[in-house]
């Protein structure tokens, strides 16, 4: 036997080499997947902006089904989008007139961009990315992507892009549990519209319906961080703040993200008699409700997101002025 | 059979998806072997789906026959002896070694793609006993037959505006009252739509998701 070894060390290189090719090319390949998964989602945000498409996409959560039709179109360099909801009261909204240089630092976040220094952190620091192969969506093909969380502190994630155009054409958004907490999915989608269609949308003040609502009407809100009075002192391990407000009546708004989920903190001085602290839910939406004295003030907190209630808990519980 | 209540303990907790991963491993060994233990598994599934109302209307025990197909499948590594004979114990001990080390490696890092690719995302999306117990294998791959919609504690009537509502978890205190009740609603509707507008202008990469979260009501209904 050791005769076997001395004089068959050619063929025990090679058959290590073997061993060694078989062991690593599942590592290559899953990292090619990976850095291909990133590409595909940094293609999905800009198409969610550039694209010319009208489709109707359904969102679903807690039995309950509503469908959405979306116009959105690029013209002069602006963005115009037009939301009718199909069922139940009418409802009509229109993002009109931004420009898609309105750089959102949440889109920046996801795509890696160089960051000011607070936004160092990386989507995926928070979540792992895997490529799953193809599917059809809205009769398109599509690219379907997970992203799983690292830890149990937000939701993961099931995106289907279009092969082509790279448009998010599907969402399942999936909690601890392997429970879809909702889904979000087009029925049909088409990228060519009709001219007299994108000029209706551009000067839509015609052709809306009566109560149309306006949202971010040429406003370009994104990047706002002001200087506010309050901070949230804990936050899950890849949160960063991309927005902090005050409107005009005293009410503080503050945005952090991780990439994909998003949590908003609204701290307004108390109107109302006292609200219990509380929990709500909405599909995978999630609010929590507390009180915070502050200088002799009573100041109302509600924490909203899409993330696992305990994670929204902690988060309010950690609310505090700076 | 000292240790019978331990198991049981186990399945209960696996039924609650509160079960470690070492215990359930343990404990779907055990179940292999013991058909009691598997009548006792079979019971809790039904005790649990009846208390959903989930019952199917028509059951069959699928597990015997499948372990049984198992037991007859002629096992696949035949060819390895051959293959390794010219290179002797001490090459197949240094192989078997450096595809430990190496497969160790490489589940940490990228945990699952060893082999097939579907585990990374079931062992952490997935734990409930359902799954797990192999009584229903869902893969998550896409569309047409994922399990059904979570909460069905929820949909508490068919009206469109019941349907929107939260969900209010009442938690650490007592039941408010209904005016005051009703000013929370609001005040929740209020504070998930501002949220809802605020994701969509901080960031596109979902696209008009967070739109789509928000309720379907007007303000004044």
């Amino acid at each position: 036997m050791s005769k076997a070894v001395s004089t068959g060390s050619p063929t025990v290189v090679r058959t290590l080499g073997l061993i060694l090719f078989l062991a690593l090319s599942p590592v290559v390949v899953a990292l090619e997947d990976v850095e291909q998964a990133r590409t595909l989602l940094k293609k999905m945000v800009s198409a969610n902006r550039e694209l010319n498409y009208q489709g109707v996409f359904t969102y679903e959560h807690a039995g309950a089904l509503k469908s959405i039709r979306i116009t959105h179109v690029v013209a002069d360099g602006l963005e115009y989008e037009k939301l009718q909801y199909l069922n139940g009261p009418r409802r009509e909204i229109l993002r009109s007139g931004v420009s898609p240089e309105c750089r959102r630092l949440g889109d920046e976040f996801l795509k890696g961009v160089p960051m000011p220094t607070e936004f160092s952190s990386h989507l995926e620091t928070s979540y792992e990315l895997f490529l799953k192969g193809e599917d059809r969506v809205a009769g398109r093909n599509v690219r379907v992507i997970h992203v799983v969380p690292r830890d149990g502190m937000r939701y993961g994630y099931i995106l289907s892009l279009d092969r082509e155009t790279g448009l998010l054409l599907q969402s399942l958004l999936v909690a601890g549990n392997r429970r879809v907490m909702e889904r979000f999915q087009y029925v049909d989608v088409s990228y060519q519209l009709a001219s007299d269609l994108v000029a209706a949308l551009v000067a839509p003040r015609q052709e809306q319906w009566p109560d149309t609502e306006f949202v971010s009407d040429g406003v370009c809100t994104a990047q706002t961080i002001q200087e506010v009075d309050w901070s949230a002192r804990w936050l899950p391990p890849g949160f960063r703040q991309i927005q902090a407000s005050i409107d005009e009546t005293g009410d503080t708004a503050m945005v952090f993200t991780d990439g994909l989920s998003n949590v908003s903190v609204f701290v307004s001085p108390n109107k109302n008699p006292a609200f219990p602290p509380l929990q709500a839910q909405r599909g995978a939406t999630v609010a929590q409700m507390t009180q915070v004295n502050h200088n002799g003030k009573e100041y109302q907190i509600c924490v909203v997101g899409e993330v696992p209630p305990a994670t929204v808990e902690k988060i309010a519980a950690s609310v505090a002025p700076k | 059979m000292a240790d019978k209540s331990s198991f049981e303990e186990t399945l209960s907790a696996l039924m609650d998806s509160e079960a470690q991963e070492l215990e359930t491993r343990r404990v779907l060994n055990k179940i292999a072997d013991d058909p009691e233990l598997r009548d006792t598994w079979h019971r809790y599934q039904l005790a649990s789906a009846a208390m959903k109302r989930d019952l199917p209307y028509k059951m069959v025990d699928l597990s015997r026959s499948i372990s049984e197909s198992l037991e007859n499948e002629p096992a696949y590594n035949y060819g390895l002896k051959k293959f390794f004979q010219p290179l002797g114990k001490l090459a197949i001990a240094a192989s078997v070694a450096l595809v430990a080390v190496l497969g160790v490696q490489q589940l940490q890092v990228v945990p699952g793609f060893s082999s097939g690719g579907d585990q990374a995302v079931e062992s952490q999306l997935a734990s409930t006993p359902v799954e797990n117990s192999g009584v229903a294998q869902f893969q998550l791959p896409a569309g047409i037959d994922l399990p059904p919609l979570s909460a069905r504690t929820v949909s508490a009537g068919s009206q469109l505006d019941n349907q929107s509502r939260p969900t209010l978890v009442v938690s650490r205190m007592q039941v408010p009252d209904a005016k005051n009740e009703a000013a929370i609603r609001e005040y929740l509707d209020l504070m998930m739509e501002r949220h809802a507008q605020n994701a969509a202008n901080t960031s596109s990469s979902q696209g008009v998701l967070p739109l789509a979260r928000l309720p379907q009501m007007n303000e004044d209904n």
